[in-house]
Parts: structure tokens; C-alpha cells; sequence
């Protein structure tokens, strides 16, 4: 179990995290939240990037900073927009990564070579990185944060630059691993850890706003959903008035889905929620 | 570590400083061929006399230098060069000769100043340098009448030593900084090794490269000194006393030990830069500023100095500036130098590697502290 206990990071008057306290055991957490949570902050933490200010995080009740490399050990790590050295292989790199986490030589090519097979690099193995395209760079950003068989496992917006065959192969993935390991999944796209996500983090302006699985926020919405189909005028009157507001299509008309505690228009209708309009409830002006 | 030199070396910038700088030193070499040649054919004169001992040789060269003519200016101008190498060599062997008969004056008058010294820093320093002299005064000097341009090409370079620090600083400069414009630090920082572990393992790398390059570019100067002055292989083992620079040197050393002694002045010099480049990119994570600070610290003296060099009292400061010159062994060794620490006299060149060696494992130190000051926890 991972426990984050007051963790809190401060920058000069500034406060990136403010007594985030949370528990997770194995399975997908998802983290949602507008830029400048501090949801990065809250991962470098974790992966010993930066130290906190105060409060610490356990795992197995052990004070990680106590662990050290026994913690960074167990973990994989895949940044948003990895950076590689571009004249290095695919193969060069995992060999890399492999030494770097200290994998047995006689081991790690067979692993290098098995993670490359799984996030379908096979063929381009002996190929400079230089040369990848957006979507092979994370393919191969997963495959080396994996390459340890970490149990605590923090991606950052890790479905970016793929494409949707890609991220339904990469969601499929991630969900076969989460059975044993806890994976923090930090990310933008809700269609992406809403199938596969256990529980959700809210997080904004440094603190921790609600920790539920899907259906119980989405639950927590019902009433607070309404779409309308306006004229064109009306339609942009209504996009200004409520920020948390969107376009959606409707039998070949543009209705506005407009998320608020009361009925916003006389001829608006309730809907069923989803978890974008848990996310436009929560975070309002900053996510619109 | 393999993996941290396929790092450096497939940089392109390492290449192309490589490149340039080895054009200009070609052009500038082809601009004092003239020069160079000179020296070149004075070896081959001096090759010939190399069977011969001092003694042997000298009545042989008086017997050339008369048929050759008696001054200068009797000298038929086809015959000019070979007269003045001539000429110089009979200075040399004369000069050997009387070294030679190991005149003990020096030493007995350093005793009779023991006995009147008024300090105890004055009597150890004596002592010791009648300790060090004692000890080489018998020595069998061998001709070495060559080998002051083999020995000062050897440690100067020529031309070569901007290539040395060029090259290490853009070798040196990207250790740390690549890794951030790369994008890797996040994933190598929270790898199993963390920021610690990665910079033990950048500095034993680089120190590996460092002392590899020392060695191939020693390696490289003294087969260029060889090639350009010659040398006859047997006076790698003769007391470097042998050369008239280097008569008064109270250290028991040959030749072989100073071309080694000049390959781990030129490590010292690379581990110095190491720590800067280290240091510099705690705070600078662009690879060209990390290599400008580090170029310019150590490059920009000698370069300035050579602008001023009408200017005697620039030159001294800018030259003691320049880290190069604790590999001019000539500066050093010539004579008995010592400087009173706590009233104990300490060698010069002895006190100069501490001393860089102390600055080094300051900034290695420093640059620790700034490396994982990020990564250590406090509790409030």
C-alpha cells in the first residue's frame, strides 16, 4: 500500500501541494485535474525528483526516504513527452534503462526484447530514436518504465501523441498489469482511465478535492446535467453565461450540454452525467 | 559505461570543434613549416653523433667546424645551417663534459650556508636540497644534446594544447547538461541509481574519458616531438639531467619518467576541468553555456596571453592564470624551488598539483551538494 501522509511542497509564497493525504493499494488511480494542480509535483515527489516540504509517503509502512533506491527499485516512471538521445537505438536505450535499474546482463535482453514485442517496436528495434514518430517515442517510454516489473507504476499523460488504435491497446495493457501493481495514471483525456480507472483523484490548487470510484461521481452529478438546443445567438449567449458548458451534437442539431446545480435555460433537459461533466463541475473557469 | 561513452562520442559538436580546430592548428603549422623544419634537420645532424660519446665526439666536430670555416662569416651560405648546428653541438659537448666531472662546489657551499642560516625554514630548505643533489650528483649523463626541443614540444604541444582543452571541455561539457536537453533526467533521476548514484557514475566516467584522452594526446605529442626533432630510444632511461634545461633539476628522474610525469599533469589538468563542467551544469542545463563558462576558464588565458605578448607583465599574470601551464614541467623542475609552508619547505610544483587537486575535489564536492540538494528531505 502507498500512503501519502501532509505532503505538502512549497515554493518560496507558493504552495504547489497542500496536505495531500491519500491511500492506494493495487489497481489504476487515475489523477484529474486542470494545469497547475499539482499533480506533476505530486509525482516527482513520489518518484524522489524533489523532496516535500513537510509530510512524507509510506509504502508497506516504510517512509520512502528512509527506502531510497529500495523504493526507486520498485517503480517505473513514464514522463510526459519522454526525451531520448536520438542517436541511441530502441534496443540501445532499453539496455540502458536495464543497467541503469540494475537488471541482470544475462536477463535483460530477453526483456529489453519481450517489453519491445508488447508495445509493438519489435521491427524497430535497431532503429535510432531520431527517427521515431510521437506516438513510438511514449510506446517506448512505457516499455522502459516497465523494464524493472516495478509495483507502483506513474504515468503522465502517457496516451498523448497516440493514436486511438494505439490507446485502446495501451489502456488494454495497462489494465492487464494492474491486477498486482498500483498504477497512478495522471492524465487529460477522461475517455481514457474512464474504463479502466478504480478509482479517481481530484485534485486542484494543490489539495486533494475527492477520492471516488467513477460510478459514485458520476452518481454525485445526477440533476447537475443539462443540454438545450438554442438558437445559434442563443448558443453562444449560453457558451458566455456558463463557463461549464460544451457542444455536443444532437440529431443533427448543436445542443450545448451546460453542467450547473440549477436548470439553466426553461427549455433545458436533464441528462444522464458522464465523467468530463464531473470534471467541468469540479475544476468550473479553470477547466473551461 | 559503455553507454555514457556511446553518450559522448556521438555528439556532433565533439566532431566539429575536433575538426576546426585541428584545420587551424594545420594551417598554422604549414604558416611555420620554415621554423619547423630547422628544427627537423638539426635532429638529423645531431642523430649522427649518437655512437659517439661526449669526448669522441667533440674533437670530431672541432675537426668539421674547421673545415668548415672558423666564423660566420666565412661560411659559404649553402653551408650556414650545417655550420650553426655544428657549432652548437660543440657548446653542448663541452657543456656536458665539465657537468660531468661532477664538481661537488655547489654543494659544499649549500653546507656552509646551513651552518649560518638564521631560520629553521632556511636550514631544512638547505637540507633538503643537499638530500636532493646528493642524490643525483652521480648520475652518468648521457648526450641529450637534442632532446630541449623533444622535451619542451613534448609538454607545450605546440599548437596542440588549445586542442587538448577544447576538446575536453566539449567532451566534458555535455556529462551532465545532455541529459537535461535530452528530456532523460526525469527517468534517469528516478531510476534505481537516483541523482546520487548517477553522479558517482558520470564522474567515474569521466574521469575514465579524461585520463584516456591525457593519454592519447601525450602519447600524440611525444610521437610528434619525435618525429620533428627525433630521438635515439635508448635516452628514455638516460637522467634528465642530461639535458643542459634540466642540469640543475635535484629530482632523480629520466626522460621516460618526465614524458609520464607530463601525461599525469595533463590528467590533473583534465580532473580539474571535470569538476568544473560538473559544477556549471548544476546551475547551467544547456550543453554550449556549460562549455562556454568551462572554455573560457580555461582556454581564454593562454589565448589573451598570446595576444599580449609584447607585454611581459600581462603575460605573467595571464600565464599563471592558464591551467596548461601546470603541465610545463620546465617551469618546475629546471632548479630547486620550494615555498615555505608553516616553515617547512614544500616543492612548487608539489604544492601546485595539491593545490589543484584540493580546488578539484572542492568543486566535485560543491557540485554534489547542488546536485542533490533537490533530493534530500526535511522535516519541519
Amino acid at each position: 500500500m502507498l500512503q501519502f501522509k501532509e505532503l505538502t511542497k512549497q515554493y518560496g509564497n507558493f504552495t504547489a501541494l497542500d496536505r495531500f493525504t491519500v491511500d492506494l493499494e493495487s489497481g489504476i488511480y487515475a489523477l484529474l485535474g486542470p494545469n497547475g494542480a499539482g499533480k506533476s509535483t505530486m509525482m516527482n515527489i513520489l518518484v524522489g525528483l524533489i523532496a516535500p516540504t513537510n509530510g512524507c509517503i509510506y509504502y508497506d509502512g516504510t517512509d520512502i526516504s528512509k527506502m531510497d533506491d529500495k523504493f526507486r527499485d520498485i517503480i517505473g516512471y513514464m514522463p510526459q513527452y519522454p526525451g531520448f538521445y536520438p542517436n541511441f537505438t530502441a534496443m540501445d536505450l532499453m539496455r540502458y534503462m536495464a543497467q541503469m535499474k540494475g537488471i541482470p546482463r544475462k536477463d535483460a535482453e530477453k526483456r529489453c526484447l519481450k517489453l519491445l514485442e508488447s508495445v509493438n517496436l519489435t521491427e524497430k528495434k535497431d532503429a535510432k530514436i531520431g527517427s521515431f514518430s510521437g506516438g513510438m517515442r511514449q510506446r517506448l517510454g512505457l516499455a522502459q518504465a516497465l523494464i524493472n516489473d516495478p509495483k507502483i507504476l506513474i504515468l503522465d499523460e502517457p496516451t498523448a501523441g497516440l493514436d486511438p488504435k494505439e490507446r485502446v491497446r495501451f489502456r488494454n495493457m495497462v489494465r492487464r498489469l494492474s491486477d498486482q501493481i498500483t498504477v497512478i495514471f495522471c492524465t487529460h483525456i477522461v475517455s481514457d482511465i474512464e474504463t479502466i480507472a478504480k478509482e479517481i483523484l481530484l485534485i486542484h490548487h494543490g489539495k486533494l478535492l475527492k477520492k471516488a470510484a467513477i460510478p459514485a461521481l458520476v452518481e454525485e452529478m445526477q440533476g447537475k446535467v443539462w443540454e438545450v438546443l438554442p438558437d445559434q445567438d442563443g448558443i453562444e449567449h449560453l457558451l458566455d453565461e456558463y463557463p461549464r458548458s460544451s457542444l455536443v451534437s444532437r440529431n443533427m442539431q448543436t445542443a450545448v450540454r451546460i453542467v450547473n446545480d440549477t436548470k439553466p435555460h426553461p427549455d433545458a433537459v436533464s441528462c444522464k452525467p458522464l465523467l468530463e461533466d464531473v470534471y467541468l463541475y469540479m475544476f468550473g473557469d479553470d477547466a473551461s | 559505461m559503455i553507454y555514457e561513452l556511446k553518450k559522448l562520442f556521438q555528439r556532433k559538436e565533439l566532431w566539429i570543434v575536433l575538426g576546426l580546430t585541428l584545420l587551424a592548428i594545420l594551417l598554422l603549422v604549414l604558416r611555420d613549416r620554415s621554423s619547423l623544419a630547422d628544427a627537423g634537420s638539426n635532429s638529423q645532424k645531431t642523430a649522427a653523433y649518437y655512437d659517439y660519446s661526449p669526448e669522441e665526439a667533440l674533437p670530431l666536430i672541432e675537426r668539421e667546424l674547421e673545415q668548415l670555416g672558423s666564423s660566420a662569416s666565412d661560411i659559404n651560405s649553402s653551408h650556414y645551417h650545417d655550420w650553426r648546428v655544428l657549432y652548437h653541438m660543440r657548446d653542448l659537448a663541452k657543456d656536458f663534459i665539465s657537468a660531468n666531472k661532477n664538481d661537488p662546489n655547489v654543494i659544499r657551499q649549500m653546507y656552509n650556508e646551513m651552518n649560518t642560516a638564521d631560520s629553521d625554514f632556511a636550514r631544512r630548505d638547505l637540507a633538503h636540497a643537499i638530500k636532493l643533489y646528493n642524490r643525483v650528483r652521480n648520475y652518468k649523463l648521457a648526450d641529450a644534446s637534442s632532446m630541449e626541443y623533444f622535451l619542451l614540444l613534448l609538454e607545450q604541444g605546440g599548437y596542440f594544447h588549445y586542442l587538448y582543452l577544447l576538446v575536453l571541455c566539449t567532451m566534458l561539457s555535455p556529462l551532465f547538461s545532455a541529459e537535461y536537453e535530452s528530456g532523460m533526467y526525469q527517468i534517469l533521476f528516478s531510476s534505481k541509481k537516483g541523482k546520487a548514484g548517477l553522479f558517482r557514475k558520470k564522474i567515474c566516467g569521466g574521469l575514465l574519458c579524461m585520463v584516456l584522452f591525457a593519454l592519447i594526446y601525450t602519447a600524440f605529442t611525444f610521437l610528434l616531438s619525435w618525429f620533428w626533432h627525433g630521438m635515439n630510444i635508448r635516452m628514455l632511461s638516460a637522467a634528465l639531467q642530461s639535458s643542459v634545461l634540466f642540469r640543475n633539476c635535484p629530482y632523480a628522474l629520466t626522460f621516460l619518467d618526465y614524458a609520464l610525469l607530463v601525461f599525469a599533469m595533463r590528467a590533473v589538468i583534465g580532473a580539474f576541468v571535470l569538476a568544473l563542467t560538473a559544477l556549471v551544469s548544476c546551475f547551467c542545463k544547456k550543453n554550449v553555456t556549460v562549455f562556454a563558462i568551462s572554455g573560457i576558464t580555461t582556454a581564454i588565458p593562454i589565448l589573451i596571453a598570446k595576444l599580449f605578448e609584447n607585454v611581459p607583465a600581462v603575460q605573467t599574470v595571464l600565464n599563471r592564470l592558464g591551467i596548461m601551464q601546470l603541465s610545463y614541467l620546465s617551469n618546475y623542475l629546471t632548479e630547486y624551488n620550494t615555498v615555505n609552508v608553516f616553515g617547512f619547505p614544500i616543492g612548487q610544483f608539489l604544492l601546485s598539483v595539491l593545490c589543484t587537486c584540493l580546488l578539484t575535489a572542492f568543486l566535485l564536492s560543491a557540485a554534489y551538494a547542488f546536485w542533490t540538494r533537490d533530493t534530500r528531505h526535511r522535516r519541519i
